[in-house]
């Protein structure tokens, strides 16, 4: 057999590979957003309809998790407790370093799969009003909020970011795009429409105001989306975060190998199209 | 009670309550029995558990209700029931019954300034948080509330003139109103109504005093084993989680004294089952089994609400209802939100049956 043949068979298999990997992610995703719906049901049967409910939402809700690309693949960036930050509470996944710190979103955890919940990898149904309402919240865009002592220096950047990464969207079916204007972050490469990340950020390691944070140099860090609901809060809620923290990362993962299937794909495709 | 107070108690209860107990019991014979829950668990959409509740005394509050369904709405129309019966007992009642109903109603007017300082905490709107509160625990003034920025603030400005006062200690505060302080400030005063409500019944005394006692003194229980439980991994010191236990109860003060060093359920499990009600309770949780404790304890706490039907001329009756009532709605919430999620194989781990 021919190098060429050779290589592309490799890529033929490393393509069913990574479209494996991502029918696997979907399911994982499926199951890990299915147990949290009913973790937060749990949760609001143990504490009251009234304590659990979209009205403890913050008015203004800051991300405590963004999506960041090294240019080759999506990871998840998350807020470092260490960081000022309006609530003492530990965000769920943090390291030592300071500002955003990379959280591992290849391999989703089913560590926190609640005990009894249902293993059926079908497609969960619609969730329930507060589900719903929780599952918005984990997606809901990190408003412009008035950095300290130059608020409205930092929220006039950050509307302009969003302004351009916008028009870029609109110019550019890219993923990393879309991405970045659903949720109201940088696209890991200034508002460069459709090019390539410069990769200021390091190889997606943790980075403390650094290229892409610099936007974000002044806002105080999230608080733990947990304290939102007092201090005492149920067991069953903490399981919902957990699963809610390992349906993102199971999202993410997806994404990243929906990516090389697409690779693999076009690459095939222009092997058979060169061959032709 | 001796034979005469026996006696007085039978004759003289009908002539100011005799009413109000027959309505309540009325009212109770309106609570959705084992067949009616088996039936709501076979509904496929919000849309058929509206329409079977629709012949349930909860029709009148559910008829007009517009599509799509949501199960805050449910659970809304399901509230507004109960709001509009203890109303009528609230507006009929003499004294001292009114007074007891009163009382039966001060932990909502808690859960509702907990709300609307909280909700004032993360910037949201009074006018909306307002809307939200439970209706059994308004009071004038309680939009005041968004106006205070530390707890001597709280007291001196809102609460000194509402039923709520008594509850706060003579060491108040300075400290601002954070998540910590709002959870401790809920629990402290809980815990200071529970105990004042444990007063009043045992002042009423007779078979009134006898009932509700057993009824507080597991509400404590319960609420102690709850703090417990949530505040493993917390902040909360071990020190501050005793303070937030009642002072009375079951598990008063030993079973309190080793809840407050529990660190992980094994160890909370372990101290409970000292206590002899709750070893049965516990030995039906298998290890680890934290998920089935709330059900647990609601099934038993249902259990003694429905028996204080079994006897007559006392105000227990009232306080049964109302749990009871509340329980019904935390069931029809569980099935509305399993059958939203599509997760009707899990319905039963959360129906507390009544009948």
């Amino acid at each position: 057999m021919t190098d060429s043949g050779q290589q592309g068979d490799d890529a033929f298999v490393a393509t069913l590979d990574a479209a494996q990997e991502y029918l696997a992610a979907q399911a994982a995703l499926a199951e890990a957003l299915r147990a949290g719906f009913l973790s937060l049901a749990q949760a609001r049967y143990s504490m009251g309809a009234d304590r659990v409910s979209a009205l403890q939402f913050p008015s203004h809700m800051r991300a405590s998790t963004r999506l960041r690309s090294d240019g080759v693949e999506l990871s998840l960036a998350v807020a470092d407790p260490a960081a000022p930050s309006t609530s003492a509470q530990p965000s769920p996944a943090s390291s030592a370093s300071g500002g955003w710190a990379k959280a591992d979103a290849e391999a989703p955890a089913a560590a926190h799969s609640s005990n009894g919940s249902d293993n059926r990898s079908s497609g969960g149904g619609g969730g329930g009003e507060a589900g719903q309402a929780a599952h918005g919240a984990a997606i809901i865009p990190a408003a412009p909020v008035a950095a300290q002592g130059g608020g409205a220096a930092a929220a006039e950047g950050l509307d302009a970011q969003l302004q351009r990464l916008r028009l870029a969207a609109q110019e550019s079916d890219g993923i990393l795009q879309s991405l970045a204007v659903k949720y109201g972050c940088s696209d890991g490469g200034g508002a460069n429409a459709g090019g390539r990340p410069d990769g200021s950020g390091g190889g997606g390691g943790g980075g403390s105001g650094a290229g892409e944070d610099d936007d974000y140099a002044e806002v105080p860090a999230p608080g733990r989306p947990l304290s939102w609901f007092g201090s005492l809060v149920a067991p069953s809620l903490r399981e919902a975060e957990a699963q809610f923290s390992d349906a993102l990362s199971a999202a993410v993962a997806a994404a990243n190998a929906q990516r090389r299937v697409r690779a693999g794909a076009d690459g095939l495709r222009g092997s058979v199209g060169g061959g032709a | 009670m001796s034979f005469g107070e026996d006696t007085s108690e039978m004759c003289l209860f009908n002539v100011k309550d005799g009413f109000l107990e027959a309505v309540v019991r009325g009212y109770k014979l309106g609570l959705l029995t084992t067949s009616d829950y088996n039936n709501l668990c076979q509904c496929e959409t919000l849309e058929d558990i509206k329409l079977y509740l629709t012949g349930t005394d909860y029709g009148p509050f559910l008829a007009n209700e517009p599509s799509p369904m949501h199960t805050t709405t449910l659970v809304d129309c399901c509230t507004r029931k109960l709001v509009a019966d203890w109303r009528y007992l609230r507006e009929n009642a003499g004294e001292p019954m009114g007074r007891f109903l009163d009382y039966c109603t001060y932990g909502h007017m808690i859960d509702n300034v907990v709300l609307i300082v909280t909700g004032t905490l993360h910037e949201r709107d009074v006018q909306e948080l307002l809307e939200k509160c439970n209706p059994l625990g308004m009071f004038d003034a309680i939009a005041s509330l968004a106006v205070a920025q530390n707890m001597r603030d709280l007291y001196r400005l809102v609460l000194v003139d509402t039923p709520l006062a008594p509850y706060f200690s003579d060491n108040l505060t300075s400290e601002d109103l954070d998540e910590m302080n709002i959870e401790v400030m809920r629990n402290t005063l809980y815990k200071a109504y529970l105990d004042d409500f444990a007063s009043f019944v045992h002042r009423v005394g007779g078979t009134t005093g006898e009932i509700m006692s057993e009824l507080l003194s597991f509400e404590a229980d319960r609420r102690a084993l709850n703090i417990t439980l949530n505040s493993i991994g917390s902040e909360l010191t071990r020190d501050d989680r005793r303070k937030l236990y009642a002072n009375f109860g079951l598990l008063y003060p030993h079973g309190q004294a080793e809840l407050a060093v529990a660190e992980d359920f094994d160890q909370i499990r372990s101290a409970m089952e000292k206590c002899p009600p709750y070893q049965a309770i516990f030995s039906r949780l298998g290890l680890g089994e934290t998920q089935m404790l709330d059900k647990i304890m609601y099934e038993e706490e249902v259990r003694q609400l429905v028996n204080t039907f079994e006897q007559q001329f006392h105000y227990g009756v009232f306080y049964a209802y109302m749990r009871l009532r509340e329980q019904e709605i935390r069931n029809v919430m569980w099935i509305a939100e399993c059958v939203a999620q599509d997760q009707k194989a899990r319905v039963q781990d959360g129906i507390v049956f009544t009948f």
